[in-house]
Order: structure tokens, then sequence, then C-alpha cells
């Protein structure tokens, strides 16, 4: 699928252009802000919602294989009403959420599929985030150092490692254990 | 599962691997399920660690943003803060009627928004950046660097260099214009303004808004008018700037 051109959005989003930004909040919030209000939300519900949708968006901007082809307020709407609608089915009355539930399921969007890939990869972020904790503090260390680019003999000498060999042992024994804390 | 899978899967993410065996894994993802998995898994393990990284940087520039945009209705608030009785707070009334009046009287006196300072209140400029996280160049970072601390000589001469290798690339472009401004040369910055408000770029608007503030900086208020009114009501914070600004100059 051809990128749209809102991808640029995702692209400062994970290199946090200031002025893009500004122009996400300054087109996409008002409609975001009306709608949770109108559904007993405040305005700070709205801006917290708003940040978070932006956040499962940067998840997918990290990913290479993601290309957005939808324009990305129809995409930052959605995600806003599902994170609204999960959030009121936790505190009230059955009948409300019903009423609510339809907005999520009656549009037959195009861009369905690519909210569930956000959606989903939310999910996998909170999981991967509560077995990443679980590491021992060494592991979490040398998987950040890895992933920042430092090189493997830089990383054996602050981690105090033998040589370069411990550290992809290391390095291997640890991304095990957090695929495993994070399947169990 | 699989050590092989693991180092396979870096290197095709790290872009290690050769056409043919690009063309093998990919046909892979397609037929193998329990690959694929590993594969997203291993990306997500990616963004994560990126992710924790940059998130904080991320989460207090979108906090600093929402408390920007997410603004009750000033109306709404006003209406919370003034009760007005009838009796019993006449006087009270009358005092702050006539403190008022004296505030009034002194603004018209001293008044410290003439017209001359409107440019200053109004042009606060929002940091730029210019570099990717690890590609960025010394100059860029430079001119970065300079602009954010409001060293507009410092900024104005590495963007122009920057420029001429980085031509298409249009906030430094709005940089060096607003540098120009601040540096004065205000009739340069206007120049750039022209160019950034006809292009086609996402910082058209910037342009328009760019160029009332040259004008207005010239104390050409009929032309900082014409371009004010042509700041778009979708770009919802310089819209409001700008009908701010055209209220003050009438």
């Amino acid at each position: 699928m051809n990128a749209h051109e809102d991808h640029r959005y995702l692209i400062a989003l994970r290199k946090g252009d200031n002025l893009l930004l500004n122009e996400l909040y300054s087109k996409f919030s008002p409609q975001v802000i009306s709608w949770v209000k109108k559904n007993n939300g405040s305005m700070s519900d709205a801006q917290d919602i708003f940040q978070e949708a932006l956040i499962a968006l940067y998840n997918k901007a990290c990913d290479p294989d993601f290309v957005l082809s939808y324009p990305v307020g129809g995409l930052i709407f959605q995600i806003c009403k599902n994170k609204w609608i999960d959030q009121i089915r936790k505190k009230t009355k059955e009948s409300e959420v019903r009423i609510l539930e339809k907005e999520r399921y009656d549009s037959e969007q195009p861009s369905a599929s690519a909210i569930e890939e956000i959606e989903e990869e939310e999910i996998r972020q909170t999981q991967l985030n509560l077995a990443f904790e679980k590491l021992s503090e060494l592991c979490q260390k040398l998987l950040r150092a890895v992933s920042e680019g430092i090189a493997s003999k830089d990383i054996a000498v602050q981690l105090t490692m033998n040589d370069v060999n411990t550290v992809y042992r290391r390095k291997n024994a640890c991304v095990e254990r957090w695929k495993n804390l994070y399947q169990s | 599962m699989e050590k092989n899978n693991y180092t396979l899967i870096e290197k095709y993410l790290t872009g290690e691997l050769n056409e043919e065996e690009v063309k093998s894994f990919q046909a892979r993802l397609n037929e193998d399920t329990t690959f694929s998995a590993e594969y997203t898994l291993q990306k997500s393990m990616n963004i994560f660690l990126e992710k924790d990284r940059n998130q904080p940087a991320l989460k207090s520039k979108l906090e600093s943003l929402g408390k920007d945009f997410f603004l009750e209705p000033e109306n709404e608030q006003e209406d919370k803060v003034i009760p007005i009785s009838r009796n019993k707070n006449r006087n009270r009334w009358l005092i702050s009627l006539l403190a008022t009046a004296a505030v009034a009287v002194l603004l018209v006196m001293f008044n410290p928004f003439q017209q001359n300072d409107l440019y200053q209140q109004y042009a606060s400029h929002q940091p730029i950046s210019l570099t990717e996280k690890s590609t960025g160049s010394g100059l860029a970072t430079k001119a970065e660097t300079a602009f954010n601390q409001k060293d507009y000589a410092l900024a104005y001469e590495n963007l122009t260099i920057y420029l001429q290798e980085n031509s298409a690339d249009q906030k430094a472009q709005l940089a060096l214009g607003i540098s120009a401004l601040e540096f004065g040369k205000t009739e340069e910055a206007i120049s750039i303004f022209k160019k950034i408000n006809t292009g086609n770029s996402a910082l058209k608007n910037y342009g328009t808004w760019y160029l009332a503030l040259s004008y207005l900086k010239q104390k050409d208020f009929e032309k900082a008018k014409a371009w004010l009114r042509q700041v778009p009501d979708s770009e919802k914070v310089l819209f409001g700037k700008a009908q701010k600004l055209l209220k003050d100059l009438e």
C-alpha cells in the first residue's frame, strides 16, 4: 500500500518534530475534545486520551513495516473513541456502554485493520513492559545499551564483563528470558 | 524459539541480508505463521527499547502541547469566578469600577502595549528540531541550538550554510526566515516567508503568520493586517493569535 501524505506525522512523532506535533494537536484535538465531552468526559480526560493515542501511534511509527495509508485524523479519532469506551466500561453502567459500543463497530472503515494493528501493538508493548520490569537490572542495562548502538566492547567494559563474547551470550540469554516472561 | 531465527530476523531488520535472502525471508513470513509471530515479537521488542529511550522526551513534549490545546473555554471559567449579587456588593463594585477606570487612564497615558511593542509581544518562536536522532550533521545541530537559544545571528549563519546542502528542508527555511527577521534583515525575511507561503509545504500557514509579523515589525500595519486575515481558521493556534493581533491593531 502507498503511504498517505500524513505518514509524515508518524515520522514527526518518532523524531519529536515540534512544528508537526503542534499541527497534530491543532488539527485533531478539537474533534476529540467535543466527542469526549459529549460522552461524559472532561477536558482533562480528552487530553489524556489524545496523548495516549499519539503514543500508540508512536509505537507504529517505530515499526519499519508500518505504512500509514489513511488520513491520520480519522485514525486518531477512532483510537481515542475506543480508549474512552474502554474507560467508561470500567466505571459506568452497561447500558451507557452499549450505546457507545455501537460507535465502535458501526463504522466499517477501510482503516479498521490499521486501527486494530495499532491497538494490538499497544497491548504487546504493555505486556513487554511488564516482562521487562521483571528482568534483572543487568539484563535491562545490557538490552538498553545494545539497543542504543553502543559497541559490544564498550558494553563489556561498562558492565564489567570479560569480553565481547560474554556480552553476546548474556544478551541472547536476556532476550530469551524476556520472551519467556512475555509469553508466560 | 530458535536462536538462529533471532539472528536472522535481526539481520533482516538491520538490512544485512542480500536480495535473495530478503526474498526468501519474506516468503517465509507469508507461509510460516510461527516464524511471522516470532518476527512480530522481535520487532515489538525493538520498538519497546527505542520507545524506552525516547518516551520521556516525547511525553513531556506532548504534555506541554496538551496544556496549550486542551483549555477550558475562557468565558466558562470567568462565569465561575465572578458572581454578581446586587446590594451587598455595591460598594465593592464601585471600587472595582473605579480601579478599572484608573488602570484604563494609566494605560492611555503610558501604554505599555503600544504598537511598536506589539511585535515583541507576538514574536515568540517555537524551538525547531532539524536533526534526526543519529544522523544529524554537526551543522544542523549547531543551527538548531543557536536558534533555540535565540542566538539568531549565529543561527542565521549556520542555517544559510546548512540550506546550501539541504535546500528542500522547509523547517530550516522557516527558521532562517525567523532568524533573519530577528537579526534585522527584515526584507530578506519577507522574501523567505513569501516563498514558504506560496509553496505547498505543511508550513505554508506559518509563512503567512510570519509575513504578518514582518510587516508588523516594519510598522506597515495595513499589510500586516492583510496577511493576518489570510491565516486560515483550520490552523487553530495561529488563527487565534492572528485574530487577537488583528484586534490589537484596530
